[in-house]
């Protein structure tokens, strides 16, 4: 079994998320609302959360399909190559100006898309680039999305719970239905500490995964550290740096471009993990740099 | 002051002081609307919230207090 240390906490983390929405689930029961209401709920709401969710993804940054020739046209192709390897069908491809070095995966394996910032380009070489999007498609081979939006939609649904407990529970005056929605907020937020722990998890897999299916951590490695320091010098981006067949390890291509990684973003990529404090770590969606860094050359 | 009320005007209290002293905190921790934390930031960064969310954030922690203080003195 891969990463059984990670799946094991993923799977007691797990089981936590499922203790609250089997409470609540029998509290509504309790109440009198049949099981199968219940469950169409939570169905219809994770379902419409996972529908805005992308929508408003690909929305917000603006993304455009990715062109199929220069130095796209290699990008299409590893992806096509790696979505092969890892047994799932090759995500949608869409390029977008993020003003940050940045990619993302949304949506379901078999409905995937994978939005790679213009900025990433221009800041990575192929190797890393094709460790960047070996990662976002790990998230999709495991299912880390609809995973996510499961944690936020049993979050969601704990929290309407609580509200709604607290509500008929009292007297209807503006304290109750004040507290109410502080308590809903509050029990919301709680369920949310674990769901993000789930996340931070996910991330180290999907970074094994990227390790395997590469067959080698380094890439992905250096793809981090470069971010990280924001000002790295960049890969050439011509598509004749590129050819379909040369993914050997190791080649990398090299140039002189500008990263176009600005001032602000530079500050941004210096941080020191250690220096974070507990609350910071608690709601984090992504481990320490350093440590995937570290866990990507053990 | 009876006990729920004393709970919901420190309940108020605390959430609307957490939401005026880190924002950032509360976006994380809100399940709607936070189903892709990756789209912004940087990659493999916790992206930072954007100005309007944490104003937004900012405005419902006065609410929040603003509330907490209605509801004690009534």
């Amino acid at each position: 079994m891969r990463h059984p240390g990670l799946k094991l906490r993923m799977a007691v983390v797990g089981a936590i998320l499922f203790a609250f929405y089997a409470v609540v689930a029998a509290v509504a029961y309790a109440m009198g609302v049949p099981l199968v209401l219940v469950l169409l709920g939570s169905v219809a709401l994770v379902g419409v959360q996972y529908k805005i969710g992308k929508w408003s993804a690909l929305r917000s940054v603006g993304a455009e399909e990715m062109p199929e020739d220069g130095r796209w046209g290699d990008v299409h192709r590893r992806v096509e190559a790696l979505a092969d390897d890892m047994g799932i069908e090759k995500p949608r491809l869409m390029v977008a100006d993020m003003g940050v070095p940045n990619a993302f995966a949304v949506g379901r394996k078999g409905a995937a898309t994978v939005v790679v910032s213009n900025e990433l380009a221009r800041t990575l070489n192929d190797d890393e680039l094709e460790g960047v999007l070996a990662h976002e498609l790990a998230h999709v081979k495991n299912r880390d999305v609809v995973t996510m939006v499961i944690g936020q939609g049993i979050a969601s649904i704990v929290g309407i719970a609580a509200q709604w407990l607290v509500l008929l529970s009292g007297d209807n005056d503006i304290a109750d239905f004040f507290l109410s929605m502080l308590v809903g907020t509050a029990v919301q937020f709680v369920v949310m500490l674990f769901v993000l722990a789930i996340s931070r998890y996910r991330e180290y897999v999907a970074d094994a995964d990227a390790k395997r299916y590469i067959g080698s951590g380094e890439p992905l490695a250096r793809a981090l550290e470069k971010i990280q320091r924001g000002n790295e010098a960049p890969s050439a981006s011509g598509s004749a740096t590129r050819q379909r067949g040369r993914r050997g390890r190791g080649q990398r291509s090299r140039g002189g471009q500008s990263s176009g990684v600005n001032e602000q973003v530079g500050a941004l990529c210096i941080f020191d993990d250690d220096d974070r404090s507990l609350v910071t770590k608690l709601v984090a969606t992504h481990p320490p740099v350093e440590k995937r860094i570290a866990r990507l050359r053990e | 002051m009876e006990p729920r009320t004393a709970l919901a005007v420190g309940l108020g209290a605390g959430l609307g002081a957490l939401c005026l002293a880190r924002p950032d905190v509360v976006r994380r921790l809100s399940a709607f609307g936070a189903t892709t934390p990756d789209r912004t930031g940087q990659y493999g960064d916790d992206g930072p919230a954007s100005t309007r969310a944490t104003w937004v954030v900012r405005a419902l922690g006065a609410l929040c207090l603003a509330v907490a203080a209605y509801v004690a003195v009534a």
